[in-house]
């Protein structure tokens, strides 16, 4: 699910449907939106599937699991489902199931702090240019244009091949990707709040262009933002596999989802069970945030 | 109209310029260097000093960048394309002309002679899945959006949910599995080469269903929801109590406006379809313009990398540009 919502074309600004959609939205976020959570069926079922990869994730080291580098050579020449290996090995011999569950630890960890690094970066742009009609917001919306001409997965190869492919560099990929499109919502967001009475009684009483954006705009942001961010961290899941399939993933030996369908493509042909689990486990993780934000945005969209 | 247009190009321009010297600065980053990777992997390290040095390698990027973008330009002679330099590289235009993207120092070959031909490979593969994802998408968005909480609607709407969750490769790799291993009734990979045993036309199909099962399912999202929009507005009640039959109210009045919006998510699918292609390619080994961009930027050839990005970018910014124009001939509204 691509994370972007319909761009109204930018060369006609006022009025158009994007904006009404905004205007729509904030007047529909009601505080206890996670509160009325269970309501919603789909949203529920989002929520258990990553609940379920969460609990994994921090029980890997307490599970009855072989270390997901160590090689069973003898396995190799079977590679298949067995009493020891239930979902199999790997081409190198290493359990399939134990890597699924420690790669889920690497992608529940680098996908929200990817995430949350490219909100921090994008909200600050967002609210600057939505604040200070002018100068900055001309800058800060024409480097966001730069940066959103680009097809992201193009922006991405380039950047990681470049500055290597880690951890903390994947983080930075997707700030810079991102940080851009959630300026422009948080931008859009500003611009119909600051008009707000509550913002001028703010202003009454001389308070700081600080205060006002961080305490007084920005959680009035938060109905479309949270909707949004679970469809940026599935996004960032696959963003993080499609890197990893490609050859710039986390690096090796750490078990990454991408890199572990990347390894066993070329055994496609023989053993199609080994690039079929994490694709799987990587879908199934992606499914549980898309159902996630799609009942939390039918349930913003109820009232 | 022509204002509107003009400041477009004119933006358009300038976006050429930020973004080139965007990936120009990026790729300083990498630790391979154009002298080395001429020269190749054997090469001694006074010889690869020497042309570091002739080459001017080590003057500040801006400079850098100003003289590539000459080379680029028709102004100034690529500096590899020297016969002092020995190197044997030599352009059979004289050198210096407009659109000289350089030398690829991963293929050996002038950047020109290799771009363009994966670039028609990608323009094929994926103008076919362009050619069936837009109605595909155009008649499940309709029939969705008509009776929204049918069965139809609801199946459409599970099944575009699980697509949009599966990353391309994950489509291309159960594909692959379903179709070239367990059925045996297509190629798994697709070099377009002879000799595979598999013609030519098999060979596309799985990549097309990869990008069409890719998209589909969001476009077809995007009409639903417009189609949704545009029955719920007053006039389309008149037409309904005026009497007209619904497929003449849904033909006549609801399709033409409906259609607005989605046009624009459709032109800006071509950005998305860029990306998709790369995976795409990477994973069925087709020669096209995205494999070739991942070869060159795990290589570091800075040439090609720029080459292709700016391609890119020139598909995607003239695709936004036509969206742009597109709107303002389809909806009046804005126009005034």
């Amino acid at each position: 699910m691509r994370p972007t919502v319909v761009r109204a074309p930018s060369g006609i600004a006022a009025g158009t449907p994007g904006q009404v959609v905004a205007i729509e939205t904030i007047a529909a976020a009601r505080p206890g939106l996670l509160k009325r959570l269970p309501s919603s069926g789909v949203a529920m079922v989002g929520l258990g599937i990553i609940l379920l990869w969460i609990i994994l994730a921090l029980l890997a080291p307490l599970l009855p699991l072989p270390s997901p580098t160590a090689q069973d050579y003898q396995a190799i020449a079977h590679p298949g489902p067995s009493w020891s290996h239930l979902l199999g090995v790997d081409p190198l011999g290493r359990d399939t199931l134990s890597r699924l569950i420690w790669g889920a630890r690497v992608v529940l960890v680098v996908a929200p702090a990817s995430v949350l690094a490219a909100y921090a970066v994008g909200s600050a742009m967002g609210l600057a240019a939505g604040y200070y009609p002018g100068f900055v917001d001309g800058v800060i919306s024409r480097v966001a244009d730069v940066i959103l001409a680009f097809p992201v997965v193009v922006l991405y190869v380039v950047l990681i091949a470049a500055v290597g492919a880690s951890a903390l560099n994947i983080v930075v990929a997707v700030v810079v990707a991102s940080a851009p499109a959630i300026s422009r919502i948080v931008r859009g967001l500003t611009l119909q709040l600051v008009r707000q009475d509550f913002v001028a009684a703010a202003h009454l009483r001389r308070e700081s262009a600080l205060f006002i954006l961080v305490v007084e705009v920005l959680p009035n942001c938060r109905g479309p933002l949270i909707t949004d961010f679970c469809l940026r961290l599935g996004y960032t899941v696959i963003t993080i596999g499609t890197l990893g399939f490609l050859g710039l993933g986390i690096p090796p030996p750490a078990p990454d989802w991408g890199g572990m369908v990347q390894q066993a493509t070329p055994m496609l042909t023989v053993y199609p069970e080994m690039a079929l689990f994490p694709v799987v486990a990587l879908v199934s993780l992606v499914l549980g945030f898309n159902l996630l934000a799609d009942g939390l945005n039918e349930l913003s969209r109820a009232d | 109209m022509p204002v509107f247009l003009i400041r477009r190009l004119l933006a358009l321009v300038l976006t050429f310029v930020a973004a080139s010297f965007l990936v120009f600065a990026v790729t300083q980053f990498s630790p391979s260097d154009v002298a080395r990777e001429t020269l190749g992997a054997y090469a001694l390290p006074e010889q690869v000093e020497l042309l570091h040095e002739k080459l001017q390698l080590g003057d500040p990027l801006v400079v850098r960048y100003v003289r590539w973008a000459a080379v680029l330009l028709g102004l100034r002679k690529d500096p590899l394309d020297n016969p002092a330099l020995g190197l044997n590289i030599t352009e059979p235009d004289g050198g210096r002309f407009f659109g000289n993207f350089g030398y690829s120092t991963l293929f050996r070959v002038p950047v020109n002679d290799i771009i363009w031909n994966r670039l028609g490979n990608t323009a094929i593969l994926a103008g076919i899945a362009f050619a069936i994802i837009v109605p595909l998408s155009m008649l499940l968005g309709i029939l969705a959006g008509m009776r929204p909480g049918s069965p139809v609607d609801r199946l459409l709407s599970v099944t575009s949910i699980t697509m949009t969750s599966m990353p391309e490769y994950a489509i291309g790799v159960i594909l692959a599995a379903l179709f070239a291993v367990w059925l045996k009734v297509l190629p798994g990979t697709s070099p377009l080469a002879a000799g595979t045993g598999w013609g030519l036309p098999s060979q596309y199909v799985l990549p097309v269903a990869v990008l069409v099962l890719y998209d589909s399912g969001y476009v077809a999202r995007m009409v639903r929801a417009s189609m949704i929009d545009v029955l719920g507005r007053p006039f389309i009640r008149t037409a309904i109590l005026k009497g007209l039959p619904r497929r003449r109210v849904i033909l006549r009045h609801a399709l033409r406006n409906a259609m607005i919006a989605p046009f624009t998510v459709i032109l800006l699918q071509v950005n998305w379809l860029i990306g998709g292609v790369v995976v795409t390619e990477t994973v069925f080994a087709y020669p096209g313009f995205g494999q070739m961009l991942l070869q060159a930027s795990l290589f570091g050839d800075i040439a090609l990398i720029e080459a292709a990005t700016l391609v890119a970018l020139v598909v995607a910014i003239s695709t936004q540009l036509l969206s742009d124009v597109g709107y303002w001939l389809l909806d009046p509204q804005v126009r005034a």
